[in-house]
């Protein structure tokens, strides 16, 4: 069973690489920034999933 | 490589672990130019831990969505290896981080702030092997045996490394370029050192030297120029005779420094650099603060902290050991006691520079046994005042872009001093300079701006 904390944990580390990512955007080189955009998208993506996971694990009876 | 090896000219091996991989991608970014390996998992990270010498390891302490910080256990074998450990987690509960200290992480730090944490953690590494470099500057790169400018110079040295602005106060010749390109040997910066007299500039070439410029910008912008604030991205932008730009040029520069972009003349889009900023004047920045010529809101950007260089007068003890290292490799001198006791006495007021034009003269001009006579004779005409004396920058502006800026700014500079001299009063400035009124207000309006 996943812990919370390490749920929240992992939100919180993924949240911060996106946006250290589009914080410096214009930094990134012309031709890496399409590999880039889709780390981010799939970064995005756990973020939503681990999101919706942590709403189930908060609607579990204690 | 370990500290005390040669932090110059090797790139430093560095093992980054983590199992995120965007993580990863922004860190092969804010490392580029080190000598980089990843690791995603434990096991992964394991391996190399056992089988590379690394100066440097980043280790997160999750390694996986459900992993159990497996990042701590990783801790023990990269300092068992002599590897400088390094935690970067999203984790922060006092207990995690006092755990990774007790285990031998030497920094930890909480994700977010990755591009200056790393530029400060690389600078931090090379300076703990080069803090024993800092000692043997005083007898190679900034010769001083006077105990006060060693305390001050190793003071400002400890923040080499950081992106504190440094303000460099003393008369011409004290050493403030020499401190500033030291600030920045030490500083851990992969990018340049870029220098810059803004004293050599009228305001609109300062404008265009400092931002650069796009093609077109104006007459004679036949090409594309990168300023110098660009230049200086990722490294070091010393800024000389501070005082020399007008109010208006203050705040333009304010405004670039504090937000690390600025627009070149002429573009509609804004340029980014990550720039340290190192200032220095050699007038009194109090007098420069009162007369509104230096802004404060600028000066409070520039001097977060100030070191003043001492004249050669008040730190007489390194005028010989001075002079023994402009001639190394070259002729020795021999000095008469009576040589000894002139220099001694002479107040040297153009300083090193003074010293060393000295020495390359009577290196050149003697058979090497100075006597009180050569020493008389050579040190008096260096103290004639050189008719039409310039300034190598200005010579140099000069050759690129023409006479015209550099007279108009020599011409500005006179008058502002004149006019200073006289206490504002411009009808004494008009009768001594012999200029039309014209040109004073001009000049007048322009320092206003």
């Amino acid at each position: 069973m996943p812990d919370i904390s390490k749920i929240r944990h992992t939100i919180k580390s993924k949240t911060t690489s996106l946006k250290e990512a589009a914080e410096f955007m214009h930094k990134c080189p012309d031709e890496k920034i399409r590999a880039r955009i889709a780390l981010m998208r799939e970064t995005a993506q756990d973020i939503v999933r681990l999101l919706i996971e942590l709403e189930a694990e908060l609607q579990k009876p204690v | 490589m370990v500290p005390g090896g040669n932090f110059y000219m090797d790139r430093l091996k560095i093992l980054v672990i983590d199992d995120d991989r965007l993580a990863r991608d922004i860190m092969a970014d804010n490392l580029a130019g080190q000598a980089v390996e990843f690791a995603g998992d434990k096991a992964a990270a394991e391996r190399k831990l056992k089988a590379g010498h690394y100066d440097i390891c980043f280790i997160d302490l999750m390694l996986g969505e459900n992993d159990n910080y497996s990042g701590l256990k990783l801790i023990p074998l990269a300092v068992s290896k002599g590897i400088y450990s390094v935690v970067m987690s999203s984790c922060d509960t006092e207990e995690t981080i006092s755990q990774a200290y007790a285990l031998g992480c030497k920094e930890f730090y909480v994700k977010g702030n990755e591009r200056a944490n790393v530029t400060a953690i690389i600078a931090r590494y090379i300076q703990g092997g080069a803090s024993k470099k800092v000692e043997g500057i005083f007898s190679k790169e900034f010769i001083t045996n006077d105990p006060g400018t060693r305390s001050m110079v190793a003071e400002v040295m400890k923040h080499a490394s950081t992106s504190l602005p440094i303000l460099l106060l003393g008369p011409s010749g004290t050493g403030k370029t020499t401190v500033a390109k030291l600030l920045h040997e030490h500083s851990g910066r992969a990018g340049r050192f870029v220098d810059m007299n803004c004293g050599a500039y009228t305001d609109e070439l300062l404008e265009a030297e400092l931002f650069g410029c796009k093609k077109g910008a104006f007459t004679g912008a036949n090409e594309n120029r990168t300023g110098k604030l660009a230049q200086a991205d990722k490294g070091t932008l010393f800024l000389d005779e501070i005082g020399a730009m007008s109010r208006n040029m203050q705040v333009k520069l304010l405004k670039a420094i504090e937000e690390k972009s600025f627009y070149p003349l002429g573009a509609d889009k804004p340029e980014y650099s990550d720039f340290r900023v190192i200032s220095a004047t050699l007038e009194d920045v109090q007098e420069l603060l009162a007369e509104n010529k230096l802004r404060f809101d600028f000066f409070q950007r520039v001097h977060g902290m100030t070191v003043t260089l001492k004249p050669l007068a008040q730190r007489k003890c390194d005028i010989f050991p001075l002079i023994q290292a402009l001639t190394k490799g070259k002729k020795r001198l021999a000095f008469a006691p009576e040589a000894k006791e002139y220099l001694l006495a002479h107040s040297w007021p153009g300083n090193a520079r003074e010293l060393k034009t000295f020495v390359d003269i009577v290196t050149t001009g003697t058979d090497g046994q100075i006597t009180l006579e050569i020493v008389n004779h050579y040190v008096k005409q260096l103290a004639a005042p050189a008719a039409f004396a310039f300034t190598q920058a200005q010579y140099d502006y000069a050759l690129e872009h023409g006479l015209a800026g550099v007279v108009e700014n020599l011409q500005a500079g006179i008058i502002r001093r004149n006019l200073n001299e006289n206490h504002g009063k411009k009808a004494a400035t008009l009768k001594q300079l012999k200029i039309s009124k014209r040109l004073l207000y001009s000049v007048v309006t322009k320092a206003q701006k």
